[in-house]
């Protein structure tokens, strides 16, 4: 076959059309699944500047563990301390490091080093597995109130009204969290991952803030419902896989990437993961932002965050009401965020001026 | 103690403020438009239950005498050193609408300083929290800190803010759950004559405790 010179020049033309056409990256399709573990490294650095009396931090440790997702492997320390010591909390078996200086350290420090291997989650919502089965006390357990999460008043009338009709766990548990996303928003002010009061939220009537105010609500009202839930209070450690900016940390540095998740028991499947929040984060911060319910990208996450999550997030803990042995201060609502008490004065763990810490996660080969 | 009841308040809504308004067309339209907008966002949240303004307090019963640690240092409660009305007010600093009234509180504080105290309570924060908030928003009224709620419990407080005037007895008789308006006269003639009425009418102490 031979060509003539017409037939070069419009060859030539097309690829250089093609050339022009600017290549938008494809987004993969949200679809988390397990298979792939990886593993990361979590240094949490904190230096309390000027020390005086006695000093205490409260440290939470990535402990939670379950065979399916997420294997906690161990913590190390270096400190001028004068005791480091691991914690468990006794009902919920969150663990943390408690850390006591002597008196009169003037530079209190410690550096915590934390691994752990976690991977995607996904649970297939049409294929049951047959009846669950969940322990006495835990079913006990992530039915109960908590200080912040009440199940009767006004969360149980609010649950009766949204799971009217339904039947199973899961129509309930779909009911719950449609609910929550659609009548929940992101607030950017709210502090940190927010209070999660949520009667208060809900006799406000204003149901902003974030995932520790919306995931809150959702555990409450789903308790309230009558199905086992829980807050599984973490951090996220790395970028989404999927081309969500918002649901991934942006560097190594993670001292404001907590995160909470939530989990609901259905007796068709066992824990099942669920994350409202996310879907909320996603209208507001996902590229240009304020993106409706509509937007593909949030319908996407809102079919996707029912059942499963993505293994850029380590848990520390589903604890609630946690004591902090030795402290002067009051019980914590939830463990996320370092504690810490100087001269029997709790600190702001919010106010990056006054609590200084610094963590940092990396990705290490499997 | 007397509330007003849902019927006599849609009452006096409809005589002074719908009717008068139905006498135009402008008014029926835009009657039907708020009648469809508060029902999608009453469907929506289904249970808001904050109003905006004082009530009669809703308690049967005497509220629980306190003492909590007070920013400015030393502690602070109840009873009072003087025989004063006073208003218990019930924040946070992450509340956005317990932000937005503090400035207003302030206000009414020191137009009624010497007749009047305001306690305010922080609902479960530590004091760094609170004092950075405060050197933010300036306030001159106590504020004291119920840092693991049991105050806060105890007065069976579920809505933040909330504000509630004892009389001289310290018996509760007006609430408000959600902002109140400081600076609206109407609430400050509620607070005139819910002490007036009080002090006419009830002479007994408080006998009955609060269940809790």
């Amino acid at each position: 076959m031979s060509l003539s010179r017409r037939d070069v020049l419009k060859a030539g033309a097309a690829a250089s059309v093609v050339a022009a056409i600017p290549i938008l990256p494809v987004r993969a399709e949200f679809a988390p699944q397990a298979g792939k573990w990886r593993k990361f490294e979590l240094s949490t650095r904190l230096n309390i500047e000027n020390a005086s009396g006695l000093t205490q931090a409260w440290i939470p440790l990535p402990a939670f563990s379950e065979p399916t997702w997420i294997k906690p492997e161990g913590s190390s320390w270096r400190t001028n301390a004068r005791s480091a010591t691991i914690v468990k909390d006794p009902k919920y078996g969150a663990e943390f490091l408690h850390v006591v200086w002597k008196k009169g350290e003037s530079a209190p420090a410690i550096e915590l080093i934390s691994k752990v291997s976690a991977q995607d989650r996904a649970v297939d919502l049409t294929k049951q597995r047959g009846m669950q089965k969940l322990s006495d006390s835990d079913h006990k357990l992530y039915l109960a109130p908590t200080d912040l999460i009440p199940t009767d008043g006004i969360v149980k009338e609010t649950a009766d009204k949204i799971t009217v009709g339904a039947t199973s766990d899961t129509d309930k548990a779909r009911a719950i969290y449609e609910w929550v996303v659609e009548n929940c928003h992101r607030d950017a002010k709210t502090r940190g991952c927010g209070i999660g009061d949520i009667a208060s939220l809900l006799k406000s009537g204003n149901l902003g803030g974030k995932c520790a105010d919306i995931n809150a609500l959702f555990v409450g009202l789903a308790r309230a419902a009558g199905l086992p839930a829980r807050d599984l209070y973490g951090l996220r450690v790395a970028p989404s896989a999927f081309g969500y900016k918002s649901l991934g940390a942006k560097n190594e540095v993670v001292t404001k990437a907590q995160h909470c998740r939530a989990e609901v028991f259905l007796t068709e499947f066992g824990w099942v993961p669920m994350d409202p929040a996310d879907v909320r984060k996603v209208m507001l911060e996902e590229p240009p932002g304020n993106l409706s319910l509509t937007n593909e990208k949030v319908v996407e996450a809102r079919k996707t965050l029912f059942g499963a999550w993505e293994g850029n997030w380590l848990a520390y803990n589903a604890a609630h009401d946690v004591v902090l042995p030795g402290a002067i201060g009051p019980k914590v609502g939830f463990l996320m965020y370092p504690q810490a008490e100087v001269a029997g004065e709790r600190i702001d763990c919010l106010n990056a001026d006054t609590f200084k810490y610094v963590i940092t996660a990396r990705e290490l080969a499997v | 103690m007397k509330r007003i009841s849902a019927p006599e308040f849609r009452g006096k809504i409809c005589r002074y403020l719908v009717f008068p308004f139905l006498k135009t067309g402008a008014g029926i339209l835009l009657l039907c438009l708020s009648v469809f907008v508060g029902r999608q966002s009453a469907d929506h949240l289904l249970a808001a239950e904050v109003q905006h303004g004082f009530v009669h307090a809703p308690w049967g019963f005497c509220p629980k005498m306190f003492t909590l640690p007070a920013l400015g240092g030393g502690e602070r409660g109840l009873p009072l050193d003087e025989d004063r009305p006073v208003v218990i007010h019930f924040f946070a600093t992450w509340c956005e609408p317990c932000k937005a009234e503090i400035g207003g509180l302030e206000k009414f504080y020191r137009a009624h300083k010497g007749k009047l105290e305001v306690l305010a309570v922080s609902v479960g924060e530590v004091r760094a929290r609170v004092q950075d908030f405060f050197k933010q928003t300036p306030a001159t009224f106590p504020v004291l800190l119920d840092a693991d709620r049991a105050v806060t419990k105890a007065w069976s407080i579920e809505t933040l803010p909330t504000s509630i005037l004892l009389d001289t007895k310290l018996r509760p008789v007006l609430a408000a759950t959600g902002e109140l308006d400081w600076a609206n006269a109407d609430n400050a003639i509620d607070i005139d004559n819910a002490l007036k009425a009080d002090s006419i009418s009830r002479s007994a102490e408080c006998t009955k405790e609060h269940p809790q």
